[in-house]
Formats: structure tokens, sequence, C-alpha cells
């Protein structure tokens, strides 16, 4: 089934699969589709399938900074209670498929199926763990081993190799001038480990691109590995 | 482009800036050569703003810009430049790069170069620079 591309759902154990597929509606998202707003209530948790969302957090709607970065492998954010608010706004950077629940449906399942409660609640520590590394390399890393970074994050989650991404957009995300990217993207192109033309990026050497990452890409990916890689039943 | 050339160039485009402002409405392409800054359309109807590409060059090396960016005027086109300057020359200075042959080379949508600005323009003048 199609819903399984999510990697948090397809862990589901196969009852609470059965009874959390009815709550999901398949919706098609569209680059730049705002799925939270900062500072209001959540409405609904996205499951994305194979579209690509930023967690940005806003204070100034012109200069938003990436705070982390979700696909298939997660979900939007997590809700415990109906009417619990979210402080970032989120939106998507490659269209795709994902499923939809409304948070209060979301809330009460996450009481209901043990499965559900377990693997959103492991994924929330992994947010954490990538927010933690986005602070490590916002604060330690040049521009072009953050723009590596994003790269990599971005084509773990990207269904194609070739990403649509245009420069402006990197900016905004890492919170840098669009010259600074043209020159990012430069030296990275300059290493053989990138190609980029006008809107698209595609990556020619991963492993050239995450030696130039260097080690603020890599810890998260990790810590996803050892967080989300057990069956819920494990203890 | 030489010193001479840009200065030169840079006076013309203000010139072209100041006849614009005087009457935005009027301003033809064809009149003001290939730089037309159309004003904002604050009637709702569609914004036509001009792209132009933010080319680096740092001695032989030259970057370019493949996608460009709408300016709505000298001004803007300009303090991007400046404030773009600024931000590589801090991360190219942290590596103990030399600034010195670096510039920016901003052409419109056909290829002309419409402003050079060199990165110690962007300095403040108790570093060196000319801004």
């Amino acid at each position: 089934m199609r819903m399984e591309r999510n990697a948090l759902l397809r862990k589901l154990t196969d009852e609470d699969f059965a009874q959390f597929a009815p709550a999901c509606t398949l919706v098609e998202l569209k680059k730049g589709d705002v799925l939270l707003k900062e500072a209001t209530p959540v409405e609904n948790v996205y499951f994305p399938l194979d579209c690509v969302c930023s967690i940005l957090a806003v204070t100034d709607s012109d200069h938003p900074i990436e705070a982390g970065m979700f696909g298939a492998e997660g979900m939007s954010n997590m809700v415990v209670r109906e009417g619990d608010y979210t402080f970032f706004r989120s939106t998507v950077f490659i269209e795709g498929s994902a499923l939809r629940v409304p948070a209060p449906i979301f809330a009460r399942l996450l009481t209901e199926l043990p499965s559900l409660n377990e693997l959103t609640l492991r994924y929330k520590d992994f947010a954490a763990v990538q927010f933690g590394y986005g602070c490590y390399a916002h604060g330690a890393f040049p521009i072009e081993a953050r723009l590596a970074r994003w790269l990599l994050m971005a084509a773990d989650r990207a269904p194609n190799p070739t990403l649509p991404i245009i420069h402006d957009l990197v900016a905004s995300m890492l919170s840098v001038r669009r010259s600074g990217i043209t020159n990012a993207m430069h030296i990275l192109e300059g290493s053989y480990a990138i190609k980029a033309t006008r809107g698209l990026v595609t990556i020619l050497d991963r492993a050239k691109l995450e030696q130039l990452a260097g080690d603020c890409y890599g810890p998260a990916e990790r810590a996803y590995r050892l967080i989300m890689d057990r069956q819920p039943d494990q203890r | 482009m030489s010193d001479t050339a840009c200065a030169n160039l840079r006076t013309f485009l203000l010139s072209v800036r100041s006849n614009a402002k005087a009457s935005p409405r009027s301003v033809e392409p064809n009149q003001i050569g290939h730089i037309a800054f159309m004003a904002r359309n604050v009637n709702g109807r569609i914004q036509t703003l001009p792209r132009f590409f933010l080319h680096q060059r740092h001695g032989g090396d030259l970057i370019e810009d493949i996608e460009g960016a709408e300016f709505a005027d000298l001004d803007a086109l300009r303090r991007e430049a400046v404030l773009s300057a600024r931000e590589i020359m801090s991360e190219r200075l942290l590596k103990g790069e030399d600034m010195n042959n670096s510039a920016f080379e901003i052409v419109d949508e056909g290829g002309n170069v419409v402003l050079c600005v060199s990165f110690k323009e962007a300095l403040p003048h108790r570093l060196g620079g000319d801004a």
C-alpha cells in the first residue's frame, strides 16, 4: 500500500495500522504550501509520502531560518492534545503527496494505538537531535558546508536524484544572501560533488559532498537509524 | 571593465533612475536604453521587475549567477551587492583569502553589464574601503 512509503507508518503494528489508515486523507502538496503556521493551534498532522518539507523558525516573515527538514522518513509535528500550538512554520519545498490526519483525531489515536505513540515519540526524539546538529552547522561551519549538509538532507528525502531547487530558496533556508549560495554552489561544483543548473541541483558524488559537509552531516542521520530502526515491540 | 568605465556607467544609471523617478508611468524601455526599472504597480496589476544577474569575479575566477533576481531599482540592486559582498568577504576572510580583486559584475537579461561593485567599496571607511 502506498501509505507504507512513510517510514513511520511502515513501522506501525498491523493492528494499529488498520485503525490508523481510515483517519488519513491522501493530499497532493505543492511547493510553498504552508502545513503549519507559527503561533497557531495545529490543525493537521502530515506524514509525507514523497514531498519534502521545511520547519522554519520565523520572527520576521521575510527572514525565516530553517530549523529542520522532514520527508517520508518522518512527520510534520507531534500533537499530544487537541488545541496544541506549533511555534514553527512548516512549508513544502519539493512537491509530492502526503497523508493528512486532523490533529484532534491524531491526539485520540495516540492514546489508543501503542505503536503510533511509541513511534511518534521516538521521532520527536530524533527531531530534537536534528535541530541540535542544525545549531552545530549554523554556528560552526562555513556556508559551503552548510549547503552541502542541506543538499544531502534534501536528497535523502527527495524522490529524484536531481533536486528542483533555486538558489533563492536555499538562501532563505540557510539565512544567507543569494550570492552567498551562488558562491557556495561554485565551491561544491568545483569539487565535482554537484552540478547546478538554473533551478536544478544534481548530486554527482555523494561521498565527496559528505566530505565537504564535514561533521555537520551524519550524526543526526546515524541517530535516526539508532532511534527509529527498532521494532515497536523490542524493549 | 575599467574603473572609469564603471564610473561612467554608474553616472548614466543614476541619471536614468532620476528620470524614471520623475515620471514612472511614462518610462519606456527604449527611452532609457536597456535598463527598464518599472515602477511598482500599486493598483493590483502585474508587476514587471527586471531581472539582474550578480556575477562575481575573484581575481581570474568568474562565478556566474545562473538564476538572477528581480530588483525594483538601482538602489536595491546596489544595496544587495554591498550586503552580499560583506557576507562573502566575512566568510572568505576567515579562510585567509585575499579580497582585493573581488567584484560584482551585474548584468541585465540581455547580458549587458549595468553595475560593478568592488568588494572594497562595501567596506566601511576605517577598514580601508570606499563605502
